[in-house]
């Protein structure tokens, strides 16, 4: 390529980014598929112990604010072994890959607890959002195994990627990343998928000042370590249909 | 004997379907008030009037502690009784977003209290997109 020739591709190129930056971004977010990396952070328990993956009761709703420090994330140890690299699609259409869950039997799954479809959540007064275990049924799905949005009836298939099934979410539930450490203890890194963070902070803006101090407040990351407890902890009362 | 008892039984009835009709009659009133207290915010914010903003919320209010102190099962429609506790949960929402316009209002901040009008119908069409089936 002569040198005029380069100075052409460069200018054609540094218009169309000019003119539509997505063009960039959108290439990025594409090859990354919809993941975010945040602070590498370890779970702990109530007492600051590192919990390890056998401290995990089996379909038991666990909570940890994640990435953010008003933000709820729901881990699961899933009775069964999760599906693999499973091809899920945002609201806008665009896929992404779910590799699966952690440890060794691929049972652990870490989800954003703040619904796709209108934003419901587990707050410190209730829960309308939360696994369901495999022997229950809901008005919302046929069978267990699914996380449930008691809202507005939608449920979420625990076991690949919480692809939405049934009711209105046109969207699954953005994943939390885990990683397992040598030995055992559990540490979240990112979010993949389409999570709902800037609408939620643009939504809740009371209630950050009922429990966070505001929203400046709920908004900071979460770093080097989130407690996690049981649903039944962290919210006084769990509604489910 | 048999007629007495028939009669009551009857009576009951008829009493306990008066009673419910009569209560989802009052829902329907305060359901109408607090359309026009939601559009009088609504007005409010179109011409820049926060005074009347605040008498919006404060009308808005009125019906809502109504609503709030009912047993939301006793006035849902057939099948939907079960969304009780979703109806309370949007009407203390409601609640809580009328109180922060007011304070946007105080701190002269119209933007944030618009937006929290936006919330008051996103809470209002949540629970009749639940109760309506949409």
């Amino acid at each position: 390529m002569d040198r005029r020739n380069f100075l052409r591709v460069v200018g054609a190129t540094g218009a169309l980014v000019a003119i539509s930056p997505s063009t960039i971004t959108g290439r990025l977010y594409a090859s990354t598929g919809l993941y975010e990396s945040y602070e590498k952070v370890q779970l702990l328990n109530a007492q600051g112990t590192p919990i390890k993956l056998a401290d995990l009761k089996k379909e038991t709703n666990y909570v940890f604010n994640y990435p953010y420090v008003s933000t709820p994330t729901i881990l699961l140890d899933l009775e069964d072994s999760t599906a693999k690299d499973v091809k899920l699609k945002s609201d806008d259409g665009e896929e992404y890959i779910w590799k699966g869950g952690v440890g060794k039997e691929r049972t652990v799954v870490a989800y954003s607890a703040i619904c796709s479809h209108q934003l419901a959540h587990p707050t410190p007064d209730d829960s309308f959002l939360q696994y369901v275990q495999k022997d229950k049924k809901t008005m919302a799905c046929d069978h267990g195994g699914v996380m449930v949005c008691s809202s507005h009836l939608s449920s979420f298939e625990a076991k690949e990627g919480c692809k939405n099934i049934s009711g209105p979410a046109s969207a699954p539930l953005a994943s939390v990343v885990l990683e397992i450490a040598d030995d055992d203890t559990i540490y979240a890194v990112g979010v993949l998928g389409p999570d709902k963070f800037h609408e939620y902070f643009k939504a809740f803006k009371p209630e950050f000042k009922k429990y966070y101090e505001g929203r400046r407040e709920a908004k900071k990351k979460v770093k080097e370590s989130a407690t996690m407890v049981e649903l039944t902890q962290y919210t006084k009362e769990i509604i489910q249909y | 004997m048999k007629k007495i008892i028939t009669t009551i039984a009857i009576l009951l009835l008829s009493t306990s379907l008066f009673a419910n009709a009569e209560e989802k009659a009052q829902l329907a009133s305060d359901m109408r008030e607090m359309l026009l207290a939601v559009e009088l915010i609504q007005k409010g914010g179109f011409y820049a009037k926060p005074i009347m903003m605040k008498e919006g919320v404060k009308k808005l209010k009125t019906k809502l502690a109504i609503l709030e102190s009912a047993d939301a099962s006793k006035y849902l429609p057939d099948g939907k009784q079960e969304a009780d506790k979703f109806a309370n949960k949007r009407a203390r929402m409601i609640e809580m977003y009328a109180d922060d316009l007011v304070l946007s209002i105080d701190a002269d901040n119209l933007d944030d209290a618009l937006d929290n009008y936006t919330q008051i119908i996103r809470q209002c069409t949540s629970c009749h997109i639940r109760i309506r089936s949409y």
